[in-house]
């Protein structure tokens, strides 16, 4: 089995969707490409891969052992845009800022209760 | 129930009180609610009581000012209508919700009670939000609080601002009981506001005034507009940080998100594009806190953490993947257009596993199924057989971390919502199997093959748990009716076939080859291609002395093995074993063909060393015999043969020092005086790495030469304290205190030692 972490549809060169025929084609192609006694690491590397795609049942595990892609959006959405104005709101909160209403020690009104 | 003292007991200060002195004790120690309660009921008929109760509601509505305090100011207003603080707290807090008309009337009224000097600012101001164009001069307003409003006036009317008034800023600070150079900050904020309003690029520099404002509230607005003129003059970057500043600073304006996600999607975007992605993945990961519900945003965060996290993960820093992915999952969470969290649990769990979390990988996984599609939806992203395997996971994960009783009530709450799903009631079963609840399992799987008697897995489970609890003929009968019934099962062949191998194997071993021949031959009908067949039968033929047909056998086993290296080492070893050098030769020469990797010819040297070096089993005795002496070593044909394969796989490989490791691990079980050379040639290509150093010493105290061992383990001492490896060091300082004793040289020779092992030494 190829190593965790190791993508077999990448050392294959291939998408995920591939088929079954090209699973074969890039094996071979990369065999040819790579033979065992001239690069035995390598060739290893592509075995592995290959037993993982070659039989729909491992492979549908492999998949589930690999990292699934975020789906990009169908459709993008509008970008979002600054508002440069000036806020009325902002305005308020500048002037409440000078008042007192955002004070909150108020010790000073505090009344003596005597019974 | 007989009552105790505690129950009985009653605060010595408090006997003989009433409920005006409980409710001023109450008061005295700020617990307001309890004043108002014992001085609720009094209040109507004692007006000292009354005006102290609108005192405790006063005081509650001040300790916290929360949504009830508007009802207690109120209360206190109703008891106490002429106290002029009360009247004055009230309208602010009216002014604070919106309230404005009724904020004016309370404002008003404090005035005209004389009370606190404040009112008069505040009624200007609230009439000012209810109506930009009121005449504030033609009010009976001060002139000073009329001229400090009008910089506000103007930016609320939206037009210039009235640059004739005279003495603003000595007005200024009269009316806002600020300093000189604060009262000249907040008309220059004024200022600012208004060149933004209007768009005038001076605006920028007008804001970035370093003089300290009055309030937190007034820098934080400058702060943020400040911003807003850089983003005016098409500085996102510089606007961004200014943003970015006053919302960690705790400021809050009115555009400050929708502003702040602008900038972040734009900064983003300008990194993706250039293809700084690691930045783009560290400026959302930064700023992952802020409360950005825009989805256009979200979107592109979620795909930079995704990318970022792919990254991570192919480079194997799965911590720092998840952590990505983890944030991705936070984000996708706050809206369902953000499509479903799925593929990011997927990872989660993945990443989790990689780093050997369990717990946390089961709830990755769990939370993967959660977003399985019901049944009979059109949905087969995932085929049932994948979310199978995700549910394996679950159960998987949850042993490893030590909690398959978790697995089991996860198994069990599914079976609730879907009673009919055989495939999850399998699973449960492998869940209560995994959690030592061997008979519960049983009586799952019983039930499974009461619904449906033709359940392949479920037969399978059930032979399983029969040849767990060694009833092999019962297990191996089922299996057999259940391949009967329905030949075609692969997977059901496949596990007779397998249970039929494990019993023959058990049954060599045991030495009952006549036992083991027909699981053999009926387990080669079944599963023709498996090369362990004609093996395990060619070695109960050597037992029985049927010599040709066990070559017979050999020669099938390597045809059908192909380039199976393990088949072709288990025929080397019979060979090895029948001591027959002409097959073994020729073997090697099959095996060169097939180009087996370096440690292959290894593999086989220590092999043959090994088995022809053993002694061999002595046979059991009730009075203790004492053992054989061991024989001196004796070195042969085959003792050269494993020395000529151990020397080809090292001048293939001269410089792996972990091969050196790996034959000398082998070799000292047996020839402690072989492996010796091979360990002495590692120490001198690397004579700092304490694994060789290690081995060496073992090999060499193993040899009888206790002393050179000891120095050696000294040195590693030496080396392990020099690099900071206290653990090393106290490791081999303990082994080098036990070297003398047998239990060490017995050990040893058993194989390679563990750290638990080396700890125990």
């Amino acid at each position: 089995m190829t190593q965790p972490g190791i993508d077999p549809y990448v050392t294959l060169g291939l998408m995920r969707n591939a088929s079954v025929a090209e699973i074969k084609q890039a094996y071979f192609a990369l065999v040819r490409a790579h033979p065992p006694e001239r690069d035995p690491d390598m060739f290893k590397r592509i075995r592995a891969a290959y037993e993982d795609l070659r039989d729909p049942q491992k492979r549908a595990e492999t998949d589930m052992r690999l990292p699934e892609r975020w789906p990009p959006p169908a459709r993008r959405r509008r970008a979002v845009q600054p508002d440069l104005s000036l806020q009325r709101e902002d305005v308020i909160a500048a002037a409440r800022a000078m008042t007192d209403l955002g004070r909150v020690d108020w010790r000073e009104h505090h009344g003596k209760v005597k019974l | 129930m007989p009552k105790t003292h505690k129950q009985n007991h009653i605060p010595v200060k408090q006997i003989g009180l009433d409920a005006r002195q409980l409710g001023l004790r109450a008061f005295q120690g700020g617990r307001f609610d309890e004043a108002i309660t014992h001085w609720s009921p009094l209040a109507p008929q004692d007006m000292a009581v009354g005006a102290a109760l609108a005192e405790a509601y006063f005081r509650r509505a001040l300790k916290t000012p929360t949504k009830n305090a508007g009802a207690d100011l109120g209360q206190a207003v109703a008891l106490a209508p002429n106290e002029p603080r009360y009247q004055y707290h009230l309208g602010m807090q009216l002014h604070r919700t919106g309230a404005l008309a009724e904020a004016i009337t309370h404002y008003q009224a404090t005035i005209e009670q004389r009370g606190p000097h404040g009112a008069a600012l505040l009624l200007a101001l609230a009439h000012l939000e209810l109506d930009p164009q009121v005449d504030l001069a033609a009010m009976v307003v001060a002139p000073d609080i009329s001229a400090a409003l009008t910089p506000t006036q103007a930016l609320l009317r939206g037009t210039p601002p009235d640059t004739s008034v005279p003495n603003l800023a000595a007005r200024v600070q009269r009316t806002t009981s600020s300093n000189a150079s604060e009262a000249e900050a907040l008309l220059r904020l004024w200022q600012g506001l208004d060149q933004i309003a209007t768009g005038d690029a001076a605006a920028a520099e007008t804001l970035a005034d370093p003089r300290s404002l009055a309030n937190p509230t007034l820098i934080a607005i400058r702060r943020s507009y400040q911003g807003v003129a850089r983003a005016q003059s098409g500085d996102l970057v510089d606007a961004f940080g200014l943003w970015q500043k006053t919302y960690a600073s705790g400021g809050r304006t009115a555009a400050l998100l929708d502003n702040l996600a602008a900038a972040l999607q734009v900064r983003l975007g300008a990194l993706l594009d250039t293809g700084d992605n690691a930045d783009a993945a560290t400026l959302a990961y930064e700023t992952r806190e802020l409360p950005i519900n825009n989805a256009a945003l979200n979107e592109l965060r979620i795909q930079v953490f995704d990318d970022a996290a792919h990254t991570a993960a192919s480079s194997g820093d799965w911590a720092r993947a998840a952590q990505l992915w983890e944030s991705a999952r936070a984000l996708v969470g706050t809206a369902n257009s953000l499509g479903s969290p799925r593929p990011l649990w997927h990872n989660l769990a993945l990443a989790y596993e990689a780093q050997e979390q369990w717990l946390p990988a089961a709830e990755a996984w769990r939370g993967m199924l959660r977003t399985a599609p019901r049944r009979g939806s059109s949905d087969t992203t995932i085929s049932a057989v994948q979310w199978a395997w995700v549910r394996a996971r679950v159960i998987e994960c949850y042993k490893h971390a030590g909690r398959p009783d978790e697995a089991v009530t996860v198994f069990r709450q599914m079976i609730k919502v879907e009673p009919d799903n055989l495939e999850l009631r399998l699973q449960l079963a492998d869940a209560l199997a995994a959690n030592d609840q061997a008979q519960a399992a049983a009586n799952e799987i019983q039930r499974i093959l009461k619904i449906d008697p033709s359940h392949a897995e479920a037969q399978i489970r059930h032979a399983e748990l029969l040849q767990a609890r060694g009833y092999w003929l019962d297990a191996e009968n089922a299996l057999r009716t259940a391949v009967q019934q329905q030949p075609e099962h692969e997977n059901l062949r496949r596990r007779f076939s397998r249970l039929l191998l494990d019993h023959a194997e058990r049954s060599i071993d045991m030495g009952s080859g006549n036992v083991a021949e027909p699981l053999l031959r009926e387990g080669m009908a079944l599963d023709p291609e498996n090369a362990q067949f004609p093996l395990q039968l060619a070695r109960v033929c050597f037992n029985l002395r049927r010599d040709d047909e066990a070559k017979k056998l050999l020669e099938q086993a390597l045809e059908l093995a192909g380039g199976d290296l393990q088949v072709h080492l288990d025929v080397f070893l019979c060979w090895v074993i029948e001591e027959n050098m002409t097959e073994v030769r020729a073997l090697i020469s099959r095996i060169e063909e097939l180009a087996p990797p370096t440690a292959f010819y290894a593999q086989l040297g220590t092999l043959t060393i090994v088995e022809i070096s053993s002694p061999p089993p002595q046979p059991f005795s009730l009075f203790g015999r004492p053992p054989a002496k061991p024989q001196p070593p004796v070195d042969n044909e085959w003792t050269a043969l494993g020395q000529e394969l151990i020397a080809r796989a090292l001048a293939q490989q001269p410089e792996d020092i972990r091969l050196y490791i790996l034959i000398t691990s082998e070799l000292m079980k047996v020839r402690a005086d072989l492996a010796q050379s091979i360990i002495d040639t590692a120490a001198r290509l690397a004579p700092e790495d304490t694994s060789v150093l290690i081995t060496r010493s073992i090999v060499l105290a193993l040899n009888n030469q206790k002393r050179e061992a000891k120095e050696q383990l000294r040195k590693i001492g030496i080396l392990a304290r020099k690099s900071g490896n206290r653990a090393l060091a106290a490791r081999v300082d303990a082994m080098r205190r036990e070297i003398d004793s047998p239990f060490f040289h017995f050990a040893m020779q058993m194989g390679p030692l563990d750290d638990d092992e080396l700890d125990y030494l």
